[in-house]
């Protein structure tokens, strides 16, 4: 009895000793380690798209996209937000917690630094699982090229010399001084030429650069969610026009005009502007880019969007929007009263504060009452936006002829009157300017105008010594500064 | 084994400390087919070994209380259990406040039930978030049995860290103070080592009331009481207009007034400017209730002890805690030699929460409607409690603990040992809010949490006198598995308020089911973890006078990368007792003279399972407000981790280097006693996450390399004053000094700065960084030229904050680290009197040095930022009503619409010190006679009264001076302070 007893306690201590064979070998179940990614179609596919995730997110982070483009522009009027009021004021330095957020540019070089890896990465897949072709591979690639592009340019609108940082990371974090403005549009520049060369004009399954159904969807699925050849040449052309390059950028306007049957753009009516199953929803052919957000896909939110300031009661459960635009500044902007964006911007004109209706993406399904889940999409380019823009470079190449006809047309659709052609450059100009207030009203392109129109001095309080200082772009957060020693501040912001 | 004797000499010592070493080495060599990542046994060594019979040792003590398990070494302390059990503790570390010296209890807020935190000789790393608090909790040991505690881990699905989503219920509240038999608190590597990495941060070690020998005994044990309802001046609508015209007559624009809150502006308005009575229906005295029953009794051969337990505790809000708990053990001898343990131990509690509109919004990841705060007026407040009453909010915790022991005693002196644990737990969430409260669209959600723990440990003991030698030998091995994980789903705007739960539709068809399937959203995760270890103990005493011991405990991870999974972490004691000697033996005055000392270095456990394989790839594609987006048009991505931050490869092992040096006096007889000890502790290569370049998008990078220490004395004073047969008086004095200090931070950096604090080498760990705050500036003309705040003028009506630099800028280069909500020194003074079978207690405890911020007073001046705004930091509750606690004349009157944040929370306007000294608890108590009882048949009864915090001293102005969050502030009601509260009871035993 006694030997069996102790026998069974020695079983019980080699139970224990031979139990921890290989109990200290776990992995981890809520992330990915480094050797076990890039490695098949799957690892590639959300990689890649990890791109368009990470710039819709750092332009949604705290309405990012609408405080660098649209608030300092000053169209629109605060109620009561403090950080807001700052940004309409220039006061770009101040003590507010999401002011750190706007003046943070972590989360766009997040972006930078995923498209780097995948860059880096994505070329070696093919070889290790032949699910993923080599066509879809550059594909993707093009793709991640592009957002890349993408991101430099909207970075150097934003705050003007940024780093160019184009490998990935290897764990040493060398700092690295701002790099001159122009240099890192040029680099954006060449990397989206270089991308449209393997992008579709659309993702139908017809070209060879994109045989068959991408991702299993079909071309609808993919409208203007996807960068395109279209996307690229805008972007492109709108690298120029920011360097002042008009001729640059006509050249990849016209590659695009001579592709209209390709590209299969076209204008929105202003019912379909502003419907809920219009431009904000997107994947139509108005738009040429979109961040998108969908309600089918649950990819909806709360903020990001700009409903979450423009909207109030009754659509929302909130008595007065963060930010609206007074009676006088849409009368002001809206000189005509039969323009039909003025009834289809606007609503509740009769009260102090009329609310900017223009984005009011609520599905049925979160309506009556409101549950605060918004769904618009960040139409970063559209199709009206190309035409001013082409207008704006014919003006500025001397050729007003087509400028107004381009601009005459969108008049007309807007049901306002026609321009006479005796107009000089510089009234042409503001003409331009004024039509894209108006047409681009909210959607993040004012701030930019002002800067490319050069209006900073009249629209708001900044003098030109200012703007030689560096004041249309926003600060460099304290935390970048601080750790990387190499950074400078304007001189407007130190 | 007389091989080991005599060992007097060093070299014989240091080759049995080699011998030690190599067994772990050998047998991990053996299991793991892999040599010792530190350091390798000599092969002369491994040859010895192979002779040597294999020892014992036991990590964990013994379940049967061996005169081994009481041999306790290092520094410890332990509460005098016998008051507590009359006071109405529902939790463990309630009842150390102000009781055990060394220890900081933590409650931020006194809702029943609710999780609290304890920190042994100052929290062992940083506290920057709420989750940072889980990592620094002392090892709970109940029997031996190392008690697995909550993983923050499901805070990273939450966007709002007031509470981690699932119940928040008090992890030791399981345990029954009746069923406790001693608890001590373990505080340095001499005492805690052998508990391993988990006891880096101190051990709290309970071992309850086991199995007896003897005839049938029963106790019964009871109390009722009664909490009672905080006093507070209630205030409407009027107030708090009164309150901020004087800032809107003086610097208001037309904008600003136009937007002045429409619920002050109309002052016909009932509903804000009626009868401000809500306090009547809000707060209510709150019963307390508690009834234990024991049996116990058994032979030499079989005995065993029956526990059962209930507990019902109301908070003063409406809030509730209630447990029911059953254990019982046994122990056996079923052959000879062989002693057999079972416990087995399984509660479960009911917890009914606070009804914050914060915590719900927290909980809902939701900004409702705050155009409005709630009405003042009682009648709607209790209508809001109707519609509140078709919700659900049920929350509920189960425990099962089931130990096993077996002992085999091959000769006296000869133990092998083997003993296996499960602690399983549940932690159950139900919350449902119907649409009347909830801006018309209800919100359900359901978390279902599951943890288990298991544990198995092995060893063999030797321990032998020879001569006036005693020798023990302790090896053993030891493996814990570790699992946590839960599944949380949420709905919002399901059909109808009847239906409480969700079924979310087919993705087709948005009209079947209960709630449509995009808003809705599941959660899974979780964590395994294992450690394994093998360790060996070599003690040795000479005439009970001098002892020493020798631990080594190898320790490997599975959170560690494999490179650097093993290390070696050693622990020496020694202790002299003097009196003992024979110059002292006879003396009276001084009875007892022992010195002590202890240095060791334990291993420290990450929480999180990121760190062992190099950089990681995660989804974070969310965004302030939406953390939680997991896809871009319906297809998953997987990004390189910026959010979470870059791990740096080849991550090892973080530990605690510990020196503790201790007296124990006794004088007269041990009349008086006192005992002194000086400690450092060090936690090295701690984990941090520091910012690093931001243009490579992460946001930080993890790695080695924090070191922190705590450094302090610790002072106990014990006297029994005055003792006879009619009266009695002891006396017993506690103060622990504690203090901390950044060592290093990784790569080299000299400062820090995370979540609004600075942490510089050389300074403090817990300090608030603040701007110093020296008036007003009365008009614009008062500005000094230039002055500005980072490049904003300042303007009249802006704070002046002292420019310390000189700058003519004011801004985080003028900040200065000051103040700490970790006292200087804290501690109790107990003292009991006896008259013939009256006993009267009291425990007073102190703290003195802790500064908090008054964050509550900020937000009610900031109310130009927060009124109204779609943001969880303008959330008002019903006690928003209530005048703020603070000195308001004394805050100046700035401009708080001023683009400086003349009112925001880290400066030194709002900080104020909140030293205090409390009446913690007062008992009378009543000892029936025994000859009166003896005639009954009982064994003993005794009936007490108890008063609990019924007094406190504090200069501090904002309110109860304990009642503030884990990083010290003080955020009004949403720091419930512990209550006073009365309580009847008896203990009765036959």
């Amino acid at each position: 009895m006694r030997k069996i007893w102790i026998g069974g306690l020695l079983l019980l201590m080699a139970a224990g000793w031979s139990s921890c064979k290989n109990m200290l070998d776990i992995e981890s179940t809520r992330a990915v380690t480094e050797e076990n990614m890039w490695a098949s179609k799957n690892d590639a596919w959300a990689g890649s798209f990890a791109c368009y995730g990470l710039l819709r997110a750092a332009m949604c982070n705290e309405n990012s996209y609408w405080a660098h483009g649209e608030l300092r522009a000053g169209h629109f009027t605060i109620t009561k937000r403090g950080d807001l009021q700052a940004v309409r004021k220039s006061l770009l330095t101040s003590n507010y917690v999401t002011m750190d957020t706007w003046r943070d540019w972590r989360k766009f070089y997040a972006i930078i630094a995923q498209c780097n890896i995948a860059i880096a990465k994505l070329p070696g897949i093919p070889a290790l699982d032949e699910r993923y072709s080599s066509t879809e591979m550059e594909l993707d690639l093009a793709q991640v090229r592009f957002i890349r592009a993408f991101t430099y340019f909207y970075m150097a609108r934003i705050w003007g010399d940024v780093p160019l940082i184009t490998e990935p990371v290897q764990g040493d974090f060398a700092t690295v001084p701002r790099t001159e403005q122009n240099e890192v549009l040029n680099f954006a520049y060449n990397e989206a030429n270089t991308a449209i060369n393997k992008l579709p004009w659309q993702f139908d399954g017809v070209s060879p650069e994109q045989p068959g159904n991408y991702r299993g969807q079909g071309v609808s699925h993919w409208r203007s969610i996807l960068t395109t050849k279209g996307a690229g040449l805008t972007l492109m052309a709108h690298i120029r026009a920011w360097q002042k390059d008009y001729q640059g950028a006509m050249d990849a306007l016209t590659i695009l005009r001579n592709n209209q049957s390709k590209t299969g753009y076209a204008r929105v009516s202003i019912t379909d502007l502003v419907s809920n199953g219009g431009t904000f929803r997107g994947r139509r052919n108005e738009n040429i880019l979109q961040m998108d957000m969908n309600f089918d896909h649950a990819e909806i939110s709360t903020t990001g969007q700009i409903e979450n300031w423009t909207l109030r009661a009754p659509d929302v459960t909130k008595k007065e929007a963060e930010i609206y635009v007074t009676k006088d500044s849409i009368l002001n902007i809206f000189p005509q009263a039969s323009d039909l964006r003025i009834l289809n911007f606007f609503t509740d004109m009769g009260s102090m504060q009329p609310m900017f209706y223009k984005m009011k993406m609520l599905n049925d399904a979160v309506k009556n009452p409101t549950l605060r889940f918004f769904n618009s999409a960040i139409v970063i380019f559209r199709y009206e936006e190309l035409l001013l823009l082409e207008a704006e470079c014919q003006v500025r190449l001397d050729n007003p002829g087509p400028a107004l006809t381009i601009l005459n047309d969108l008049r007309g659709g807007r049901n306002i009157t026609p321009l006479v052609n005796t107009l000089t450059k510089e009234q042409m100009l503001e003409e331009i300017f004024q039509e894209r207030r108006r047409e681009l009203m909210g959607e993040g392109w004012l701030w930019y105008d002002l800067v490319t129109f050069g209006k900073v001095t009249e629209y708001t309080g900044l003098s030109e010594a200012d703007i030689q200082n560096g004041a249309i772009y926003w600060p460099i957060s304290r935390a970048a500064l601080s750790l990387n020693p190499k950074l400078t501040q304007f001189n407007y912001w130190k | 084994m007389t091989y080991f004797y005599p060992c007097s000499r060093k070299s014989q010592a240091f080759l049995l400390a080699l011998l030690l070493m190599g067994t772990g080495a050998a047998a991990q060599k053996k299991v793991f087919g892999k040599a010792d990542s530190t350091k390798s046994a000599s092969p002369e060594a491994a040859e010895r070994l192979r002779h040597l019979p294999v020892s014992a040792l036991d990590s964990a003590g013994y379940i049967r209380n061996t005169a081994m398990m009481l041999h306790q070494q290092g520094a410890a302390s332990s509460p005098d259990l016998d008051q507590a059990r009359k006071l109405p503790y529902f939790s463990v570390n309630s009842i150390l406040a102000g009781r055990a010296t060394g220890v900081d209890v933590r409650i931020p807020s006194a809702e029943p039930g609710k999780r609290s935190a304890l920190f042994i000789r100052g929290a062992s790393g940083l506290l920057l978030k709420n989750g940072d608090v889980f990592a620094a909790q002392p090892l709970y040991v109940i029997d031996g049995m190392p008690i697995q505690y909550d993983h923050a881990f499901a805070y990273d699905i939450q966007r709002f860290d007031f509470n981690r989503i699932g119940t928040e219920i008090d992890p030791l509240a399981f345990i029954d103070v009746n069923d406790i038999r001693t608890i001590q608190v373990l505080k340095d590597a001499g005492a805690s080592a052998k508990y391993g990495p988990a006891a880096s941060a101190g051990v709290i070690e309970i071992s309850t009331r086991g199995p007896r020998m003897g005839e049938l005994r029963v106790e019964v044990n009871g109390y009722a009481g009664m909490s009672l309802k905080p006093s507070q001046k209630v205030i409407n609508g009027r107030w708090e207009r009164d309150f901020r015209m004087p800032f809107y007559d003086k610097y208001a624009t037309a904008e600003q007034y136009r937007s002045f809150p429409a619920y002050l502006a109309d002052s016909t308005n009932a509903q804000y400017y009626g009868a401000a009575d809500w306090d009547e229906s809000y707060y209510r005295n709150g019963w307390m209730t508690g009834l234990h029953a024991g049996v116990s009794g058994g032979t030499r051969l079989a005995s065993f002890r029956f526990g059962v337990g209930q507990s019902t505790q109301q908070g003063q809000d409406n809030t509730l805690a209630r447990r029911y708990n059953v254990n019982f053990g046994i122990n056996i001898t079923p052959v000879k030699s062989l002693d057999w343990s079972t416990y087995l131990s399984a509660g479960m509690i009911n917890r009914k929460r606070n009804q914050s509109l914060r915590d719900r919004m927290g909980d809902q990841d939701y900004i409702l409607n705050l155009d409005r705060p709630p009405s003042p007026n009682k009648s709607l407040l209790d209508e809001y409690y109707g519609y509140l009453e078709q919700g659900v909010d049920r929350n509920r915790n189960t425990n099962v603990r089931v130990l096993n022991n077996l002992t085999y005693t091959f000769a006296p002196w000869l133990k092998f040992n083997s003993r296996f644990s499960i602690d399983y737990g549940q932690n159950f969430r139900d919350l449902f809010m119907p649409r009347t409260i909830n801006d018309g669209n209800n919100f359900a959600s359901n978390f279902d949490g599951l943890q288990t723990r298991m544990t198995f440990d092995n060893s063999l003991e030797f321990a032998r006198y020879f001569n006036k030698h005693h020798l023990s030998v302790t090896a053993g091995q030891y493996n814990q598995w570790d699992r946590w994980r839960y599944m949380y789903g949420k709905a919002y705007r399901g059909k109808s308020d009847y239906i409480k739960i969700y079924q979310p539709s087919s993705p087709g068809d948005p009209n079947n089911g209960s709630h449509n399937l995009r808003l809705t959203a599941n959660f899974k995760d979780r964590i395994r973890a294992a450690l394994a270890s093998f360790y060996g103990n070599i003690g040795y005493s000479y005439a009970d006078k001098y002892h020493v011991s020798l631990y080594l405990r190898q320790d490997g991870s599975s959170y560690i990368t494999e490179d650097n999974r093993w290390k070696m972490f050693p622990t020496a004691t020694a202790s002299w007792d003097i009196n003992k000697e024979n110059f002292l033996k006879d003396s009276k005055s001084l009875s007892t003279l022992r010195l002590r000392g202890s240095a060791g270095r334990m291993g420290k456990l990450f929480s999180l399972d990121y760190y062992s394989g190099g950089p990681v790839y995660n989804v974070e594609i969310g965004w302030e407000g939406t953390p939680n987006l997991s896809t871009y048009n319906a297809f998953p991505v997987l990004n390189a981790a910026y959010e979470l931050g870059y791990v740096a490869p080849g991550i090892g092992w973080a530990y605690t280097d510990q020196l503790n040096g201790g007296v124990d006096f006794g004088f007269l007889n041990d009349r008086i006693r006192a005992s002194v000890d000086v400690y450092a502790r060090t936690d090295r290569d701690l984990l941090l996450k520091t910012p690093v370049t931001q243009e490579y998008g992460y946001s930080g990078m993890w790695q080695n390399g924090m070191d922190i220490r705590n450094s302090g004395v610790e002072l106990t004073l014990e006297a029994t004053i005055l003792q006879n047969k009619t009266y009695a008086w002891s006396s017993a004095l506690n103060a622990s000094f504690n203090q901390n200090n950044l060592l290093a931070l990784p790569g080299g950096q000299q400062s820090v700065v995370l979540n609004n604090r600075k942490f510089e080498v050389g300074m403090p760990v817990d300090r608030f960084w603040v701007l110093q705050n020296e008036g007003i500036y009365a008009t614009d003309a008062a500005v000094p030229a230039g002055m500005n705040y980072q490049g904003i003028p300042m303007k009249g009506g802006d704070p002046v904050w002292i420019d310390r630099n000189g700058d003519n800028t004011i801004d985080d280069n003028d900040r200065i680290m000051e103040g700490s909500h970790n006292p200087k020194i804290q501690g109790g003074w107990a003292n009991t009197v006896r008259y013939r079978n009256m006993e009267l207690n009291f425990l007073m405890s102190y703290a003195f040095g802790r500064k908090l911020i008054n964050e509550n007073l900020a937000a009610r001046f900031d109310f130009a930022n927060r009124e109204g705004a779609d943001d969880i930091g303008a959330v008002k509750e019903v006690f928003f009503w209530a005048e703020p606690e603070g000195d308001l004349d004394r805050i100046p009157r700035y401009n708080p619409w001023s683009p400086v944040s003349p009112y925001q929370v880290n400066q030194t306007l709002f900080l104020e010190d909140a030293s205090f000294v409390r009446l913690r608890s007062i008992t009378f108590t009543y000892n029936f006679q025994s000859a009166f009882l003896k005639k009954r048949g009982l064994d003993q009864l005794r009936v007490y009264a108890t008063g609990n915090n019924l007094f406190t001293w504090t200069k501090y102005r904002g309110g109860d001076p304990e009642a503030f969050s884990y990083l010290g502030y003080d955020q009004g009601g949403y720091n419930w302070a512990q209550p006073k509260s009365f309580t009847l009871g008896f203990n009765l035993q036959f």
